[in-house]
């Protein structure tokens, strides 16, 4: 079990920030330092994510790692599995 | 269970929620008691996680981000930080509407206790804006954990409602217009406007919910076909008509398949034709009738399900490709 910061800017959907902590104490207190670095900027979201690998997270939390056409892509090719 | 508890009471939490969602800046005494609360929730999340890797699912897990929780807060009015069901959640992706009941049921099934009970909110019969998926709030060391559990294809509608909230702003997740709604998207030979490329994207969720739920049909209708041909071979041993024994006699793979059904069948029969299957309790003489019955009944629909199938999918590849063909993310 591994933890995952992200640190993602909203308007331009791209992550500032991310690293992977071994414990999830670590983890937190990085979101919280985070949280302090940027708390004047709203559009910055904070987050810290549980799971097995990047591979993992990035598969239930997409919407950090993909643009809007990439996740119609994966839309598809879902589909298409679920069709075959 | 852990043996965390919150380092507060209720009330202390509260009345935190209350200042958060108040002020315009974070005491640092209160984003220390925020990160103490955090803590405890995260403690509780990683639990949930082992736990539900031992039943077989990978979930991953997040307490809610400071940003967001306030905004909760501040949109539900007079919520308390102690009833957010969301503060601290897990999601679960599997592919399709049975595999989605089963797990709930599972689930459920494992959290569940005499005195602790889940509560299930099935965003599928009762869609939020366009979202669904079946969310469970168990309750663990007197903490609330909200159990996401999607199908591949509500989660590709989420992520995309989502980033495009990130940049048309959030509140079109709760019907609100996008910012600019007259902004133009360009898809290839197709223009629309931030509005009506919202209107399209809610659209698509009903599609999707459409097309799972017949999707889901015909994957049990065809499991009911080959669980009363695998049946087959016992009434050949022994006249059905006359066979006593319990299905809780079979052997365990003919049981599990009769469970699944039993609860697949309520989902695609009409109340009147809705078998009442407690597979442990029927002679394998009144299961083989049930099936037959259900199956008898959907034969003369499968057809017409098998078009209206054909149809979704191709409504849903045509709206996917429309958004994958957008030349601009969120332009």
């Amino acid at each position: 079990m591994r933890h995952f910061l992200v640190v993602y800017n909203r308007p331009e959907g791209r992550i500032v920030r991310r690293h992977m902590y071994r414990s999830a104490v670590e983890a937190l207190a990085a979101r919280f330092t985070a949280e302090r670095e940027f708390e004047n900027e709203p559009e910055i979201e904070i987050v810290v994510l549980g799971g097995e690998s990047w591979q993992a997270v990035e598969l239930t939390h997409s919407r950090y790692f993909k643009r809007v056409q990439d996740l119609a892509k994966v839309g598809l090719d879902r589909l298409s599995i679920a069709t075959s | 269970m852990p043996e965390s508890a919150l380092p507060m009471s209720k009330t202390a939490l509260d009345r935190l929620g209350t200042r958060l969602m108040m002020s315009d800046q974070i005491s640092s005494e209160d984003r220390q008691s925020l990160a103490d609360v955090v803590d405890v929730y995260q403690q509780i999340l990683d639990d949930v996680k082992s736990r539900l890797k031992s039943l077989g699912y990978d979930a991953t897990t997040r307490v809610k981000t400071t940003g967001t929780l306030i905004e909760k807060l501040r949109r539900e009015g007079r919520m308390r930080l102690s009833q957010v069901q969301d503060l601290a959640g897990a999601r679960i992706i599997v592919p399709d509407r049975p595999t989605q009941d089963d797990a709930a049921a599972r689930i459920r099934s494992h959290f569940e206790g005499p005195d602790l009970l889940c509560k299930e909110v099935d965003r599928r019969k009762d869609p939020s804006y366009g979202y669904r998926a079946l969310h469970l709030i168990v309750n663990v060391g007197s903490v609330l954990v909200e159990i996401q559990i999607r199908t591949d294809l509500e989660d590709t509608w989420a992520q995309i409602m989502e980033r495009l909230a990130d940049q048309w702003g959030r509140g079109i997740r709760y019907g609100d217009e996008p910012v600019n709604p007259e902004a133009l998207v360009h898809a290839g030979q197709q223009v629309y406007s931030r509005r009506q490329a919202v209107a399209l994207l809610i659209e698509l969720g009903d599609v999707i919910g459409r097309f799972e739920l017949l999707r889901g049909a015909t994957m049990i209708l065809a499991q009911a076909g080959e669980l009363l041909s695998r049946l087959g071979k016992y009434a050949d041993q022994f006249p059905q008509a006359q066979d006593p024994r319990l299905i809780s006699e079979l052997p365990d793979d003919e049981q599990a398949a009769a469970s699944m059904l039993a609860a697949g069948l309520a989902l695609v029969s009409p109340p009147a034709s809705r078998p009442t299957v407690d597979s442990r309790n029927v002679t394998f003489a009144q299961i083989f009738q049930v099936l037959g019955a259900s199956l008898s009944a959907f034969s003369e629909e499968n057809d017409a399900m098998l078009i209206q199938l054909g149809r979704g999918e191709q409504e849903l590849r045509d709206t996917l490709q429309l958004i994958a063909s957008a030349t601009g993310e969120g332009e």
